[in-house]
Order: C-alpha cells, then sequence, then structure tokens
C-alpha cells in the first residue's frame, strides 16, 4: 500500500489506504497506486493539509494535497462545497488546483472528512515576515508581475456573475454579509467588545450603491495565493467564497492586516504586492469598474470585523476542548490590531 | 483589552503545550514544531501585555470618567465606575454606547463621539504595548 523511501518520515497507512481508496473511487489513480510520502503541514486554520505523493504504475508520479475539516475548525463551512468550488474553477482561466476525489462522510482517519487534489508548484509568500515581505516588495520595485498577476486574477474571478456563479456557492447580498458576521461574533464571542458593537453598527449605516453580484474569493490576499519563480501560480482557500458585491475582496485586501500588520505596520504596498492606487486602477481598468475607495473603507471594516468573527470562534472552540490547536489561542492577539485598524477605518480621532 | 481568555487561561494552555511536547520521544513534525512556535508567541505576547494592561486600563477609566462627567446629567446621570478589568470596561462602555446609538440628541451624540476616541488612544496603547513585547 505505502512505499516511504528509506530515511523518510514513516507513512501512516491508514491515513495513506483512505485518501487512495479515494482517489480511487474517483478514477484519479489505478488499483496499484502506492503512497510515497504523507506528511501533516503545519499551515492552516479551518482546514488542515496533508502532503501525499502517489506512485501510480499507470499514470505515472501524483504530487497532491489532502485538504480535511478537522472536527474544531475556525470556520462552519462545508468542505463539499469548497471540493465542488474548486471543481467549477477548472473552467475558468485562473490557476486552482484540479481535485482527484471527496470523502464526504466526517468519520475518517485523518478526522473529518477531506478531499484530495493536486499539488500546485509554488510557496505561499508570508506577509508577516519582513524578509518575505521584502522579497514582494522587490518584484513591485522591479517588475509589478506578482501585482499584475494578482489585479488579473481578481478580475477574472469577478467576471463570474450571475446563475454560473450562483451554481458554485451561495449568494449573500451585502446586508446579509454585515448579519452572517454579526451573528457569527454574538454566538461566538466570550467578551463584549464596544469597538466591535460600533463597527458592526457603522457598516450596517453604509450600504452601498448595488453592483451586479460576481463570484467573490472572500479571502482574496498573497498569503493564500502561490508564487512560482515570480508569477502566482495558484490561488487557494476558497472556503469563504460566494456570490456578492465584489468590492469585499478589494476592501479585504486593503486592510492593513492583509499587508502583514500584527502590532507593527507591515508593508505600505496594498496586500504587500502593489502600490494601492496602481491596483486599483489596474482592477477598474481590466473590469471597467470605477472602484468607490468609500464603498471600499466600508468592505475593509466589514473584512475587519469577519476576521475578528473567526478568530472568536477558534477561542470559544479551543476553550471549549474541541480543538487542541494552540494556534487558535495565539490568534487572540491578532485582535487589537483588527480593533485599532477598525478605529482608524471609521475615522475615530 | 477586551479578551477572551484570562491570564491564567492562557497559562494553563502553555503548560499543556510544554507537557504534549515533553512526551513525544520521537522528531518533532512541523505542526507539532509549529504549537511550540505558537507557544512562545503566546508567552511572549502575554508578557507584553501584562506589562501594559495597568497603565492602559487606568487610562482608560480616567477618560471615561472624564468623558462621562462632562456630558449633560440628561444623557448619563450615573457616573461611570472604574472597571477592574477589560472584560468589565467592555460590559460598560458597550451598554453606554448602545444606549447613545439611540439617542439623537447632540449632547448623546457628543459623548458618543469622545468615547470612540478613548476607544482609539485605547486601542493605539495596547497594540503599542504589544509591539513593544514583540521588539525585546
Amino acid at each position: 500500500m505505502t512505499s516511504a523511501p528509506a530515511g523518510a518520515t514513516p507513512i501512516d497507512e491508514r491515513l495513506a489506504a483512505s485518501a487512495l481508496a479515494v482517489m480511487r473511487e474517483a478514477g484519479a489513480v489505478g488499483a496499484d497506486a502506492t503512497a510515497t510520502t504523507l506528511r501533516q503541514l503545519h499551515g492552516g486554520w479551518s482546514r488542515h493539509s496533508y502532503v501525499l505523493d502517489v506512485a501510480d504504475p499507470e499514470r505515472g508520479q501524483l504530487a497532491c494535497i489532502v485538504r480535511v475539516r478537522p472536527a474544531g475548525a475556525v470556520l462552519d463551512t462545508d468542505l463539499v462545497q469548497e471540493y465542488r468550488t474548486f471543481a467549477a474553477l477548472q473552467d475558468l482561466p485562473v490557476p486552482t488546483p484540479a481535485v482527484f476525489g471527496l470523502h464526504a462522510d466526517g468519520d475518517t482517519p485523518f478526522g473529518g472528512p477531506f478531499f484530495v487534489m493536486s499539488r500546485l508548484e509554488g510557496e505561499s509568500p508570508n506577509v508577516w515576515n519582513a524578509r518575505e515581505r521584502r522579497v514582494l516588495e522587490e518584484d513591485w520595485a522591479a517588475g509589478r508581475r506578482i501585482a499584475d498577476d494578482l489585479a488579473r486574477h481578481l478580475a477574472t474571478i469577478h467576471g463570474l456573475t450571475g446563475e454560473a456563479a450562483e451554481a458554485i456557492v451561495p449568494a449573500r447580498s451585502f446586508a446579509q454579509t454585515v448579519e452572517h458576521w454579526r451573528g457569527v461574533w454574538e454566538e461566538q464571542r466570550l467578551v463584549r467588545d464596544p469597538i466591535v458593537d460600533e463597527a458592526f453598527h457603522w457598516v450596517a449605516s453604509r450600504t452601498p450603491d448595488p453592483v451586479r453580484p460576481r463570484l467573490v474569493h472572500g479571502d482574496y490576499r498573497i498569503g493564500n495565493c502561490l508564487v512560482d519563480r515570480g508569477r502566482l501560480s495558484g490561488i487557494l482557500d476558497w472556503e469563504l467564497a460566494h456570490v456578492g458585491d465584489p468590492r469585499f475582496d478589494l476592501g479585504y485586501l486593503a486592510l492593513p492586516y492583509s499587508s502583514g500588520k500584527l502590532f507593527a505596520p507591515g508593508s505600505e504596498l496594498l496586500g504587500g504586492v502593489a502600490d494601492r492606487d496602481w491596483f486599483l486602477a489596474r482592477y477598474a481598468d481590466l473590469t471597467g469598474d470605477e472602484v468607490d475607495l468609500e464603498v471600499v473603507r466600508t468592505f475593509s471594516v466589514i473584512a475587519a470585523l469577519m476576521l475578528t468573527a473567526i478568530t472568536a470562534t477558534g477561542i470559544r472552540v479551543f476553550r471549549d476542548g474541541g480543538s487542541t490547536d494552540v494556534r487558535m489561542l495565539w490568534s487572540r492577539f491578532i485582535m487589537p490590531g483588527l480593533r485599532q485598524d477598525m478605529a482608524d477605518l471609521m475615522g475615530w480621532r | 483589552m477586551f479578551n477572551a481568555m484570562d491570564t491564567g487561561d492562557l497559562l494553563v494552555a502553555l503548560a499543556d503545550v510544554l507537557r504534549d511536547a515533553g512526551r513525544i520521544d520521537r522528531p518533532l513534525s512541523g505542526f507539532e514544531r509549529s504549537q511550540l512556535l505558537s507557544a512562545s508567541s503566546i508567552a511572549r505576547n502575554l508578557a507584553a501585555e501584562e506589562r501594559g494592561t495597568a497603565a492602559t486600563l487606568q487610562a482608560a477609566n480616567d477618560a471615561v470618567a472624564a468623558a462621562v462627567a462632562a456630558a449633560a446629567a440628561e444623557i448619563h446621570p450615573a457616573p461611570f465606575r472604574q472597571a477592574r478589568d477589560g472584560r468589565e470596561l467592555g460590559e460598560q462602555l458597550g451598554a453606554l454606547l448602545e444606549g447613545l446609538r439611540r439617542d439623537e440628541r447632540t449632547e448623546a451624540q457628543r459623548l458618543r463621539t469622545r468615547l470612540q476616541g478613548v476607544l482609539r488612544r485605547l486601542a493605539d496603547d495596547e497594540v503599542a504595548a504589544l509591539a513593544a513585547g514583540a521588539g525585546r
């Protein structure tokens, strides 16, 4: 069943058998396929990811990722929907992984439902690491290829409208978006936060002029992309995707958090990759949509509220014993910076 | 300041991580290593938070009390009660601002704006304290 090379980390036979069974059922590999590598990656909050290499006498080598929804996930999002999203995105000219089979039942050796997808080349830049921020800033200074890729792919994603997009993910209006995250926050919070209360009131009073609903990634930042040899090679983490106002993705990108701010300021570049005015102008050119900076500001606050609600969920899950992943507890220290950003964006002086 | 899980809760969690790591008798996986690094970061941030909390809380208490005292009696007749911790401050300020959001009178909105300024300074102070700790 498995054949780890000498000296490599031993492969968990149960996990490997489960992943291979799903791939065989989906017709992605033949009966004699074996796992040569299987190890857990250290990233992933709402999903756990495993590197899986498969040797298949019929199809050759396959580099895969096993994506698991653990029992104590910070996002109550549907893995089946995420799998279907990846499957549907194959038709879109954006770099996303191919999918090789789904195990929708929660009772698996991985500790939750999972699917297998192809492993794309590249690394996810970490904008909270000063050295990696510098690499992105050098790209901006030298040729703007990553910045242009990020704008072009976002415009392509936002090009998917109406029924085509709603066939993939649920639709959510502006009011529903605000109420959704307010509901999550109220359900999960362990303390009252007057800044968050005020921020929900502030965004609810700023309903923007409606635009045609589009496919919204929902978590669009460079850290959720792969970069390979100076180009964007993958767009990952679609579990927050929905059909709605595309300016959400712009607001999220414009949030200081997305540029590497935790306690100290991050990059001055939007999302760590591009001058803000350049990016928004490039996006406007590509989509034909004028970008209203006030609407972007509103969505930046909504994005901060979303992150706050997700963080509160992780802390509650940890406190209630649903997970022992101490990173959920660490995320408590994300909140002060988000509060500061919200206060700043709302113009509090 | 308005933080879920207090210092004691965090210390217990850190103790659990250290105990679990101490029981591993093989090379750590990437995930296990990230757990230890996160625990280290929690300890550092918690220390910074602890160093800054008393001064930040006192400054916020004083500023809220001054703002409330300066507001007209019909807006908020009861004096502000000094909060003993961030949780209590959050509850009090949350309730106060909730009432002010429903009160359209100029005085009420003036007090609300002033309290928003207090919250802004509180957020800045808290982030500055954490940043100072990260740089140590």
